[in-house]
């Protein structure tokens, strides 16, 4: 049993290198940019070229092979490189569909990765997803968009929601029925990769509660080239969705001998935020007395202490390849409290968003909104579902 | 980098040892016989534990101990609680044992720790007292110095295994004007003058006792370190074993977990188990998820205090959490078990009931989580 953070001097170095390369391109103004939050036209310019610069460093996707873009990091190396980033808060690279970045690195044709990994690594490609439909949210596999097959081409009519920041995409994975009288409804559906400009592609703005932009996505004869279907006919459920099939994505080792010696990284996320309303809670005086001496204040303060820190540990124990959904159960259970608790502590101020009134520069309003899209990824009910039927055993 | 939330082999062979022994011993009929027996645990099982070298394994081998770390113990408790294990062990070897090597004299040491390794000895914290507040200005007993003894007074509440106890760790207060937090730890042994024991019945059905001290005399050098600061390694001694008890807590909590879960799925109504339902499914999935939880921060804190790294924070915030886990868990169990476990025969009782004790012995949530605030926010200052 360990829970150590080591590093030695050559990923010292690494640390200084992102360190300084931070202080040069990253205004602290600019600190804390969240892509699927944010619709500033001004902090979007700043990012999209921050994200051109991070990839010509090899830092977007630090961990993959060289020939694609990234820098073929270890796991440590790219930890270092994290933490930095997250230290300083650096806004992620934007693109709800992402992960169809290690999806094609494992499924993709040669063709394939060669057109669309280099452009991610460089910032060029940012991706959109299509899997949610109007009808089919935590039951994805009852969604109901169409691929039909037209010469060397399938012709896609459909629609999908919820498409997170889809307008700032320029590429979409579509997830639609291939197969509709397969036995299983999961088995008939595969993957699709077009352009978001492409004719039959419309976006229409659903604005959320959290200063983000999602889209209402209609799909009305897109036509997409065979070579542009990810992954295999009939498969995409288990192959993409599930992220089980093809090549496994190569990891990289460095030959970094050291001298270890140990180190505590410092607080990120949830954490950082804490330490945020500590510091307010030492500065701010109520019934007499500095906030942070209030038995009440206190105690609530402690609770969320150790959910933070539970939130960490399983972290730490999903980088062992633990229990995903009883992870993802209790993170987004937390998530909500986490927000809730914290206005809470703030009392009336909290209500306010910016300007010098704003306790924590508005940071727990936006929590506290962000956290009503929990649901991203699926519900903490299905979550709850998994957990009790697949962990547990629970009859379905 | 190393990230790797597992016990080691060798732990694991503890943890494996520790399951056959306990699950061949207590079965939940000797747990309800002990229960209702006149000492509270078994003495056989004792001396098993010391043939085991369970009793000193984290003493070092000078003093009859086995020479190994903190996380050799966290599985032996582990399975302490999934077997309902009643035991002065967490007192006499995780409290009393780690203050001896913590602040006791060399003579103390040589004299009590190979005594407790081998079974022979039994000491009793007697710290809590008529306003059940586990903290210094609690403490009103006192011991006033008389020739070359110690002279202490006082009502200790709460008090384990006093019927068995070979000695008492006495928190008493003590009052020279130097003193730090005014508090003293004094070994007196068990069968001086003046010393009366009342059993006092609670619901865990655990062997605790009131124990008033009417002027009894303990030598001056029955003081376990400094004289008036003795409150720091006394709480020191029990974060630590309090982390032991999340142990068990934990250990407890995987034995509710499949009785539960079990139940959910072989109890029908409306035609169906009723663990089909959702109402009852996040019953039980609050079951893992809090015993899951208290696991980690266990482990970490344990691992911690092992590694001889920082811990105190970390101990705290595993103590706390896994003593409102142990209320909430139970809780939930029997909002499943229903009818069925509100009857005394069913064996989801001696589990909640003994809760009750693990939540509240060595200082309670709102203690612990008073500690992590004071990591994170200082201690306050006092406002009148």
């Amino acid at each position: 049993m360990d829970i150590t953070f080591t590093t030695t001097p050559r990923l010292e170095a690494l640390r200084e290198e992102v360190r300084s390369w931070l202080d040069d391109e990253l205004p602290p103004e600019l600190e804390g940019f969240q892509w699927d939050f944010e619709e500033d036209p001004d902090r979007w310019a700043f990012y999209r070229q921050f994200w051109k610069k991070q990839g010509t460093q090899r830092w977007l996707e630090p961990t993959w092979p060289r020939e694609y873009g990234g820098a073929e990091m270890s796991a440590r190396q790219a930890r270092v490189l994290h933490e930095e980033f997250d230290r300083r808060r650096a806004g992620g690279f934007a693109g709800i569909g992402m992960q169809v970045g290690p999806a094609i690195l494992r499924l993709g044709t040669e063709e394939q990765k060669a057109a669309f990994l280099p452009g991610m690594a460089a910032g060029e490609i940012m991706w959109a997803e299509g899997y949610t439909e109007p009808d089919s949210g935590s039951d994805l596999a009852s969604l109901r968009t169409r691929a039909v097959p037209d010469g060397d081409e399938w012709v896609i009519d459909g629609q999908k929601t919820f498409c997170t920041a889809g307008h700032h995409c320029n590429w979409m994975i579509i997830a639609a029925r291939t197969d509709p009288d397969a036995a299983k409804r999961h088995k008939g559906i595969s993957y699709f990769l077009s352009p978001t400009d492409a004719p039959g592609i419309e976006l229409r703005p659903l604005d959320n509660l959290a200063d983000g932009r999602q889209n209402l996505v209609l799909i009305d004869e897109l036509r997409v080239p065979n070579d542009r279907m990810l992954g295999d006919l009939n498969k995409g459920w288990p192959q993409v969705w599930f992220g089980l099939g093809g090549n496994p994505i190569p990891s990289f080792d460095d030959d970094d001998a050291g001298p270890e010696h140990a180190y505590e990284p410092g607080p990120t996320g949830y954490a950082w935020v804490l330490d945020q309303l500590a510091a307010y809670c030492k500065a701010t005086t109520r019934r007499g007395r500095p906030l942070a001496d209030d038995p009440v204040v206190r105690m609530e303060l402690a609770d969320l202490a150790i959910g933070v820190e539970v939130e960490k540990l399983l972290q730490y124990e999903g980088a062992c390849g633990y229990g995903f959904h009883l992870h993802q159960a209790i993170m987004k259970e937390f998530q909500p409290e986490f927000a809730q608790r914290c206005m809470d502590i703030l009392g009336p101020l909290g209500q306010i968003q910016s300007g010098e009134w704003a306790p924590l520069a508005g940071e727990i309003d936006r929590i506290y909104r962000r956290s009503f899209g929990n649901h991203a990824g699926g519900t903490s009910q299905v979550k709850r579902m998994v957990v009790a039927t697949r962990a547990l055993g629970l009859p379905r | 980098m190393a990230i790797d939330l597992t016990l080691d082999e060798h732990q694991l062979l503890l943890q494996r040892s520790a399951n056959e022994l306990f699950r061949r011993r207590y079965p939940s009929e000797v747990v309800r016989e002990i229960e209702d027996g006149d000492v509270g645990y078994s003495r056989e099982g004792w001396r098993e534990l010391a043939e085991l070298g369970w009793l000193g394994i984290t003493f070092p081998e000078a003093y009859g101990g086995g020479g190994g770390g903190f996380l050799d113990l966290y599985p032996i408790y582990e399975e302490m609680g999934r077997f309902l294990v009643p035991s002065p062990h967490l007192d006499t070897v995780a409290v009393a044992g780690a203050l001896l090597l913590a602040a006791g004299t060399e003579d103390q040491r040589r004299t009590l720790l190979p005594a407790i390794a081998h079974g022979d000895c039994i000491i009793s914290p007697a710290i809590l007292e008529r306003d059940g507040w586990f903290a210094p200005d609690a403490i009103t007993s006192s011991a006033e110095r008389r020739g070359s003894d110690f002279v202490i007074s006082g009502t200790k509440l709460l008090v384990p295994y006093a019927s068995s106890a070979d000695h008492f760790l006495c928190v008493v207060r003590t009052g020279a004007a130097t003193d730090a937090d005014g508090i003293s730890l004094l070994l007196v042994d068990a069968g001086a003058r003046g010393i009366e024991r009342e059993k006092i019945r609670n619901i865990a059905g655990h062997a605790l006792y009131a124990v008033t001290f009417d002027d009894v005399s303990t030598p001056t050098e029955n003081l376990v370190g400094v004289e008036g600061h003795g409150w720091e390694p006394l709480s020191a001694a029990t974060l630590q074993a309090a982390v032991l008890q999340t142990a068990t807590i934990v250990g407890a909590a995987q034995a509710v977990l499949e009785m539960t879960n079990q139940y959910a799925k072989d109890r029908e109504q409306f035609g169906s188990p009723i663990g089909r339902y959702q109402a009852v499914q996040y019953l039980v999935s609050d079951i893992l998820i809090d015993l899951h939880r208290a696991d980690l921060l266990a482990k970490q804190a344990a691992f911690r205090i092992d590694a001889g790294r920082s811990s105190e924070r970390e101990a705290a915030m595993a103590v706390a959490f896994g003593k409102r886990a142990a209320a909430h868990l139970h809780r939930q169990a029997h909002e499943v078990h229903a009818g069925v476990a509100f009857i005394v025969e069913h064996d989801l009782s001696l589990y909640s009931r003994r809760s009750k004790f693990w939540e509240n012995h060595l200082g309670d949530a709102r203690y612990y989580e008073e500690r992590v605030a004071d990591s994170m926010l200082g201690r306050p200052e006092v406002h009148t």
